[in-house]
């Protein structure tokens, strides 16, 4: 064996495209794969485009088609598998925004054209992912199609007529219109992490809009400021202006790249107690996820999942303390007394980090009994407590019956294990189907 | 476009952002173009100064850079010290590539909270981030589309949106630097959990508290001396404070064991580095770390472990946190010695050079001792009810562990 090999990464999972289609995508790929046949039908048409008098005008599309198809190539990895392509974005709003371009008749730049060339950039910039094996993204193209189809439809009848008004009026306009595309973007991606994960729709949406609106801001002022721009400059200044927007895209790259290698630090290290011999493989990773799939159940939203993630990783690390590891490292068949010991050890190691003490305490209450106990435990930590229970006694087994007598025993003790919680960990143990984040 | 380069040259715009931002009113300065001749700088300045002590709120500097490159943004004319300004960012509109920074404040002394963002092309990197490291800034460079980019769409937008170009040219910009908030905060968070989980696993044994910690510091001294670039130094600062994390999957019994290891207890200690390598494997390192971690116990010779490596084949990173490691160890307190004085250890690395270690990073480390002072431990003297000691200590060159021979 070579340092190489040893220090290749594993192969992430991936699961076959076709395995990962569902109905809500379906609906959304159809709906884009509509109105992008549409536009190309009638394009192919309708003869107004080219005709002896006026040859059809190429550089509009052709300069904004290669800036989406730019943007599509630069996308971006946002928290939580998430993608963006702002740059593509602010290139097909902008289009589907265009006021006027000096030599250039704004009117032959109608709506389906606007959907053609913003679904042929997207596809041209998706080729490279492609072809270096990543995700295609079609998802995410199909979203940002939709959201521009629908302000462009709205508004290219409209733009020749502001042209002679006050910019004020224009401006009201578009900063409504790029909100609306915002949001269809929003509800569509919110929709489809709800479907993927097992959210209840109403958190999703809240968890994509607190990540999505600074970049939805950064890309909604550059739609305008381009909009405006190109209306005295043309069409020439198109890549300077995707300058503040680059910058705000790397400073966002950093940002989720950061967050990333963070969950998988906590990840790797939360292992220290396997290696140790303290618990058995796979429980601190076993018993996140467990505890993650119950808190999206019960409705938590992303920045408390989070901290809930961070705290089922690291609730066994007080075993660290103890001289010798617990036979099995199952801390459901010690006493009471060496579990809340172990949940303050585990607590007082999280703590001296000094920027995670909501983690040290959900930590530090996992080992109160659900209800009975002054004050009562945070959910997280009741979560915690029964995963970690159901795992200690199921492991890493799949058997249903293994897991219906485990379940059967946190039932049994209500005054242990909140109900609502067992419940939400018997739906998810009766699942039991890999996710796909 | 109705803004000439001409014109350009005499815009100085210095505005209260996030005023600006929440509706126009209150743009200080705005598109006043001031002309060079009525000491631009200084009513620049004054201006600045009137806008800080009304608020404490961020401020922004357009300013162009004269005929050698240079910005000078002169703070001393308004007399306003460093630490007036809370948040600044500069944004330099001109044709003349902005080479160097020069910031000028009255109090020679900058705040050590002082915070700022630095457009700058290429040129500047260097400079900007000799004022970013050495004032503890977070930075975001951007080239040259970005920084005269800027400047050209402000004076482009202004005959078509007004004062609004200004406020909606910041709106990414503001993006960016909550987004470099977010990513420095995140970073701080993250340096500090990490060394909150070593400290945990480094808890097991008395005698090796802070071990991490220091041979980090030591791996990243030498990776500077020898000019690594930062991303590298920053893998190599996590790949010293991990190297040993693989040492929780020696059964305490071989540490604390007294007497001669038999074959099979060394064979588990020579298996740490790969139970190391084990646990952070998926860490979204450079591949680099993880072969430092992996490797450290090789020696030049060959003799090594886990995998006996000579030369060259060692991973640069290795060779790096092998020195770092048994400097610390020797420099440190064990159970069956006293620490070694600085000058006694530099002298066990010299001795090693070419056997043990790679003499260039040894010459390296040494040259950087001379530069950067090296924390030593604290005297340790380990509590009476203490359980846990490590009595043989495998990074110690001096004292190689025993081993029975069938």
């Amino acid at each position: 064996m070579t340092g190489s090999t040893m220090a290749g990464r594993p192969a992430p999972e991936r699961i076959a495209y076709w395995q990962a289609l569902d109905s809500g995508r379906l609906l959304l790929m159809a709906a884009a794969a509509t109105l992008v046949i549409a536009a190309f039908a009638a394009i192919a048409v309708d003869g107004h485009l080219h005709s002896a008098h006026h040859p059809f005008d190429w550089a509009p599309p052709l300069v904004f088609g290669g800036f989406i198809a730019f943007g599509e190539l630069l996308r971006l990895a946002l928290p939580g598998g998430r993608e963006a392509a702002p740059i593509a974005m602010v290139g097909a709003m902008s289009y589907a925004l265009l006021l006027a371009l000096p030599g250039h008749e704004i009117g032959r730049q109608s709506a389906l054209l606007v959907i053609a060339v913003a679904a042929i950039g997207m596809t041209v910039g998706a080729l490279p992912h492609i072809a270096a094996g990543r995700p295609a993204g079609v998802t995410g193209i199909c979203a940002r199609i939709v959201a521009v189809a629908c302000v462009a439809a709205i508004f290219r009848p409209l733009a020749s007529d502001f042209v002679h008004r006050p910019w004020e009026l224009a401006f009201s306009i578009m900063v409504l219109l790029v909100f609306l595309g915002w949001l269809i973007d929003t509800v569509i991606a919110a929709l489809i992490r709800a479907d993927d994960v097992g959210a209840r729709f109403g958190v999703a949406m809240l968890d994509e809009i607190r990540l999505q609106w600074p970049l939805g801001l950064a890309v909604g002022a550059s739609v305008i400021i381009t909009v405006f721009s190109t209306k005295t400059l043309g069409l020439g200044v198109l890549g300077v202006f995707a300058g503040p927007l680059l910058v705000t895209q790397v400073a966002f790259r950093r940002y989720a790249g950061i967050r990333a290698t963070y969950l998988q630090t906590v990840r790797s290290l939360a292992r220290v107690t396997e290696v140790a011999g303290y618990v058995e493989t796979g429980h601190s990773r076993r018993v996140s996820r467990l505890a993650v799939s119950v808190g999206r159940g019960l409705g938590m939203a992303e920045p408390d999942l989070l901290a809930l993630e961070y705290a089922a990783l690291m609730h066994d690390i007080g075993q660290l303390s103890l001289p010798d590891p617990i036979p099995g490292g199952a801390t459901v068949l010690v006493s009471a007394a060496d579990q809340d010991r172990i949940a303050a050890d585990g607590a007082d190691v999280i703590r001296e980090a000094g920027v995670l003490d909501h983690v040290a305490d959900l930590v530090r209450c996992q080992s109160w009994p659900a209800h009975g106990h002054d004050p009562a435990p945070p959910l997280g930590s009741m979560i915690i407590r029964a995963a970690n229970a159901f795992d200690d006694m199921v492991g890493g087994s799949t058997d249903r019956d293994r897991s219906a007598a485990a379940l059967d025993h946190l039932r049994f003790d209500p005054r242990e294990y909140d109900g609502r919680v067992v419940e939400a960990l018997a739906e998810v143990a009766g699942r039991r189907v890999p996710s796909r984040l | 476009m109705s803004a000439s380069w001409s014109e350009l040259d005499r815009l100085w715009i210095i505005t209260q952002a996030p005023q600006a931002l929440g509706g126009g009113h209150e743009v200080i300065g705005a598109g006043q173009r001031l002309s060079k001749a009525c000491e631009g700088i200084a009513r620049a300045a004054d201006q600045a100064r009137h806008a800080i002590e009304h608020s404490g709120k961020p401020l922004l500097v357009c300013a162009e850079s004269n005929e050698h490159g240079a910005v000078v943004v002169d703070f001393s004319v308004g007399h306003i010290a460093a630490k007036d300004i809370p948040k600044f960012i500069l944004i330099s509109a001109s044709n003349v590539r902005v080479r160097w920074l020069v910031l000028k404040f009255d109090a020679a002394e900058f705040g050590a909270s002082h915070d700022a963002l630095l457009l700058l092309d290429r040129h500047s990197r260097a400079a900007a981030r000799q004022i970013a490291t050495s004032r503890d800034l977070p930075i975001l460079l951007a080239y040259d589309i970005g920084f005269a980019g800027l400047g050209l769409v402000i004076v482009a937008l202004w005959p078509v949106i007004d004062a609004f170009a200004a406020a909606i040219v910041l709106v990414p910009l503001y993006v960016a630097r909550w987004a470099m908030g977010q990513f420095a905060e995140q970073q701080r968070a993250y340096a500090a959990t990490m060394n909150a989980l070593c400290q945990a696993v480094e808890t097991k044994d008395f005698y090796t508290r802070g071990h991490g910690d220091r041979v980090s510091r030591g791996a990243v001294m030498i990776a500077r001396q020898i000019r690594m670039n930062s991303d590298r130094t920053e893998a190599i600062r996590f790949a010293g404070m991990l190297h040993d994390v693989g040492k929780l999957g020696v059964p305490t019994q071989v540490l604390q064991k007294t007497g001669a290891l038999t074959e099979d207890e060394y064979a588990a200690i020579q298996l740490h580095p790969m139970r190391g390598l084990e646990i952070v494997r998926e860490i979204g390192f450079l591949y680099e770390a993880l072969n430092g971690i992996m490797h450290h116990h090789e020696r030049i010779d060959g003799c090594g472990y886990p995998m006996g490596l000579a030369g060259h084949e060692i991973p640069e990173f290795a060779r790096v946190i092998a020195v770092a490691d048994a400097f610390d160890s020797m420099t440190s307190t064990r159970s069956y010695r006293e620490a070694k004085s600085i000058e006694q250890a530099i002298d066990e690395l010299r001795r090693g050079a070419g056997s043990q270690f790679d003499p260039l990073v040894v010459e390296a480390f040494i040259a950087a001792l001379d530069v950067t002072e090296w924390i030593l431990p604290g005297p340790a003297t380990a509590p009476a009810d203490l359980t846990v000691v490590t009595v043989q200590d495998h990074d110690d060159p001096t004292a190689p562990l025993q081993v029975v021979i069938p």
